[in-house]
C-alpha cells in the first residue's frame, strides 16, 4: 500500500523502472573517481551509496547545491514573524500590559524571543525538510544494496537505460579496483547476513 | 601523495605605488590630528584613541587567529598565514600611538579626553567622589604601567609565535607545531583578560562611571570582526599584486568570509545584550550611557548605523553560500565591517561629556567631530599598512615545510 503510494509520488510505475547495474568498492578514492569516469560517459545515476559522506561525492555526481538552504531562510525568516507579530498582537494590541515600567510595545524585549523563534522553527524546519528531500520518514525500510553498505563497502547504482552502456561501464569499474559487478532488477536488495550481494 | 609544486612568487617585494599610499595616509592622518587641536584636545586625542585602539585590533586579532588555528589543529589557513604573522608585528609600532595617546595626560585645556586623570580635589560632587574612589586603579602612572605591561605580553607571545614558525621554514621539523600549540594554550587566557582590561583602561576609562560588564567581550567581537576584514582586504590586495594566485584560492575565501559573517554575528549579539540588560533593569548609572546616545542626534549613530554597517549589510551579503566565495561581495562586506568598527567607536568615544576645567562632566555633543577623527583613523591604517607590508617581505611568503601546508593547498569546501 505504502509503496504504491511511494510510486506513484515518484512518478513512476513499477514496470516502467529501470534495472540497475552494481559496482561494489572497498575504496573511497576508487568510488570518487569511477563516478567521475561514469558522470564523463553520460551514464545515469540511480545513486551512489557510503557507509559515510565522501567529500566531493555530490559534485562528482553532478548534483545540483541543495536546496535546504532555502527551507532554513525562509522557515527561520517565518519564525522572525511569528514572534515579533504574535508578541505584538499579545503584548501590545489584544491586552497591553504594564510590565517593569516598559513601553507597551517593548521592542529590544521581543529580540530575544524573536532570535529564538528564528532558531526554533529554522531548525526544526531543516530537519523536516531534509527529510523530505531525501524522502525518509519514520518506519521507512532500508534499502540494502550490499550487506556491508554500512560498514565498509561503497555502491554505485547506474540506471540502465539508452545511454547505458555495459562493455563500457564494466570496463571503468574494473579500472577502478571494482569488487563486485552485477545486474539486478529495480526492487533488488540484498540479505543483510551477509553472502554475496 | 606527491607534493603539489606551486609556480608564484615566494617573496614579496613592497610595490613603491602601496607604500606612497601608506605614506600618504599616514602624513594626511597626522595633519589631521595637529588640525583638531582646534576642537579642543578631547576631540583630538578622542580620535586618536579611537584610532590607536581600532588599528592596535589588527595584530590582537592576528594572533587570536593564529592561536585558535593552532588549537583546533585547523591546516586551512596555513598557505596564507604569513600575512597575519606579519600583522604581529605592529605591536611595538603600537605601543607608539599609545605613547602618544599618553600625552593627553599633559594637556590641561578645558575638555579632558581621560577626566579621571585630572580631577579637581576641591569639587566635592557626587560624580568626583565617584571617580576619586576608582583612583586606586585609574591614576596616571598605574595606566602607564598597565599599557607597559599589555604591550610587553602581546609583544613577547607575537615574537615567540612567530619564531617558531620561522624555525620550522629551515628544518621542518613538525615538533615546531606542538610547541606553537602550547604557546597558543597560554595565550588564548593572556589574550583574554589582556584584551578586557585594555579596553575598559583605553576606551571605558573615558567614562569612568559608567558600568557595564559586557565591555570586555563587546570589544573582543568588534575586534574580531575588523580583523577578519583587515586580513579579506589585504589578500584581496595581495592577489591583486600577483602573489598567492593558486595557493590562496576560493576556498580560503569561502573560509574567510564563514568567519567574518559569524564574528558580526557574534558582535551584533553581544551589542544587543550589552544595551537589552542595561535598558531592562534600568538603573541609573549604566542607562546615563545610553541616554546620552538614545536622544538626539546620536540616535542615528549608535542605534541604526551602527547595527547596520556592522551587522545587517554583512548578515545578508554574506548569507548566500555563492557570496562568500565572490571576492568583489566579500571585499564590500569587509570595508562594511571596517567602516563599522570606526562608527562603533566614535559612538563611544566622541558624545561621552568630558570634564571641564573644574572637573565637572560637560555634554560635548560632536558628531562633527568624525571628520577629523575618522581621518586619524585612515593615518593609522596607514601605518598599520606600511609596518605589516614591510615586515611580508622578510619572510617567504609560503610556509611550504609546515605539516599542514599540502593540506591547506588543497583545501576544498
Amino acid at each position: 500500500m505504502l509503496e504504491k503510494l511511494l510510486s506513484h509520488l515518484t512518478g513512476q510505475a513499477k514496470d516502467e523502472r529501470d534495472n540497475l547495474f552494481l559496482g561494489v568498492f572497498t575504496h573511497e578514492d576508487d568510488t570518487l573517481e569511477a563516478t567521475k569516469a561514469c558522470r564523463e560517459a553520460d551514464f545515469n545515476f540511480y545513486d551512489v551509496f557510503s557507509p559515510y559522506a565522501v567529500h566531493g561525492l555530490d559534485r562528482a555526481m553532478g548534483l545540483p547545491f541543495s536546496k535546504i538552504t532555502w527551507v532554513t531562510f525562509l522557515c527561520g525568516a517565518m519564525g522572525t514573524m511569528i514572534a515579533f507579530f504574535g508578541m505584538s498582537y499579545i503584548a501590545a494590541w489584544d491586552w497591553p500590559l504594564n510590565i517593569g515600567g516598559k513601553a507597551p510595545f517593548p521592542f529590544p524585549a521581543m529580540i530575544p524571543i524573536m532570535f529564538e523563534l528564528t532558531v526554533l522553527i529554522g531548525g526544526v524546519c531543516t530537519m523536516l525538510g531534509l527529510f523530505a528531500l531525501c524522502r525518509l520518514f519514520p518506519g521507512k525500510k532500508a534499502r540494502l544494496f550490499h550487506p556491508r553498505i554500512t560498514d565498509d563497502r561503497f555502491v554505485i547504482a547506474i540506471e540502465i537505460d539508452e545511454d547505458f552502456d555495459e562493455a563500457k561501464c564494466r570496463e571503468i569499474f574494473t579500472k577502478h579496483n571494482v569488487e563486485e559487478m552485477k545486474e539486478v532488477d529495480p526492487d533488488y536488495e540484498a540479505s543483510p547476513e551477509g553472502g554475496s550481494a | 601523495m606527491s607534493a603539489t609544486i606551486i609556480d608564484e612568487p615566494e617573496k614579496f617585494s613592497f610595490p613603491t605605488m602601496v607604500k606612497l599610499g601608506c605614506f600618504a595616509a599616514i602624513a594626511v592622518g597626522l595633519i589631521t590630528f595637529g588640525l583638531s587641536f582646534i576642537g579642543g584636545s578631547d576631540v583630538a586625542f578622542g580620535g586618536w584613541a579611537i584610532a590607536s585602539w581600532y588599528v592596535v585590533g589588527f595584530p590582537l586579532f592576528a594572533m587570536f587567529f593564529l592561536s585558535i588555528n593552532h588549537l583546533a589543529n585547523a591546516g586551512w589557513h596555513v598557505t596564507l598565514k604569513r600575512v597575519p604573522e606579519a600583522m604581529t608585528t605592529y605591536f611595538l609600532p603600537g605601543l607608539l600611538t599609545f605613547a602618544v595617546l599618553c600625552l593627553s595626560f599633559l594637556s590641561t585645556g578645558d575638555h579632558q579626553l581621560y577626566g579621571w586623570a585630572h580631577l579637581n580635589p576641591d569639587h566635592h560632587d557626587a560624580h568626583t567622589e565617584l571617580i576619586q574612589k576608582k583612583a586606586g586603579w585609574l591614576n596616571v602612572p598605574f595606566f602607564l604601567i598597565r599599557t607597559g605591561i599589555y604591550f610587553g605580553l602581546w609583544t613577547a607571545f607575537a615574537w615567540a609565535i612567530v619564531r617558531v614558525s620561522r624555525k620550522q621554514d629551515e628544518d621542518g621539523d613538525y615538533k615546531h607545531t606542538f610547541t606553537a600549540r602550547k604557546l597558543a594554550a597560554v595565550f588564548s587566557i593572556v589574550f583574554g583578560l589582556s584584551v578586557t582590561f585594555a579596553s575598559i583602561d583605553f576606551i571605558k576609562s573615558v567614562e569612568p562611571t559608567w558600568f557595564s560588564t559586557m565591555f570586555g567581550v563587546y570589544q573582543f567581537a568588534g575586534i574580531i570582526e575588523s580583523g577578519f576584514a583587515m586580513l579579506i582586504l589585504l589578500l584581496l590586495l595581495l592577489r591583486k599584486l600577483g602573489y598567492f594566485k593558486s595557493a590562496v584560492n576560493v576556498n580560503h575565501f569561502h573560509n574567510l568570509g564563514i568567519w567574518l559573517f559569524a564574528s558580526a554575528t557574534f558582535w551584533a549579539y553581544i551589542w544587543f545584550s550589552q544595551f537589552m540588560l542595561i535598558w531592562y533593569s534600568n538603573i541609573p548609572e549604566e542607562t546615563a550611557h545610553f541616554v546620552a546616545r538614545w536622544n538626539g542626534p546620536w540616535f542615528w549613530v549608535s542605534f541604526a548605523l551602527n547595527p547596520i554597517v556592522n551587522w545587517v549589510v554583512i548578515f545578508f551579503l554574506l548569507l548566500p553560500r555563492p557570496n562568500k566565495r565572490n571576492p568583489k561581495i566579500l571585499a564590500i562586506a569587509a570595508v562594511s565591517a571596517l567602516i563599522g568598527r570606526f562608527i562603533d567607536l566614535w559612538q563611544f568615544v566622541t558624545p561621552t561629556p568630558h570634564n571641564n576645567a573644574e572637573g565637572v562632566p560637560e555634554a560635548h555633543l560632536l558628531p562633527q567631530a568624525m571628520f577629523w577623527q575618522i581621518l586619524i583613523v585612515v593615518g593609522l591604517i596607514g601605518f598599520f599598512l606600511l609596518v605589516t607590508l614591510k615586515a611580508l617581505e622578510k619572510a617567504p611568503l609560503l610556509a611550504k615545510k609546515d605539516p599542514y601546508f599540502e593540506e591547506s593547498v588543497h583545501h576544498h569546501i
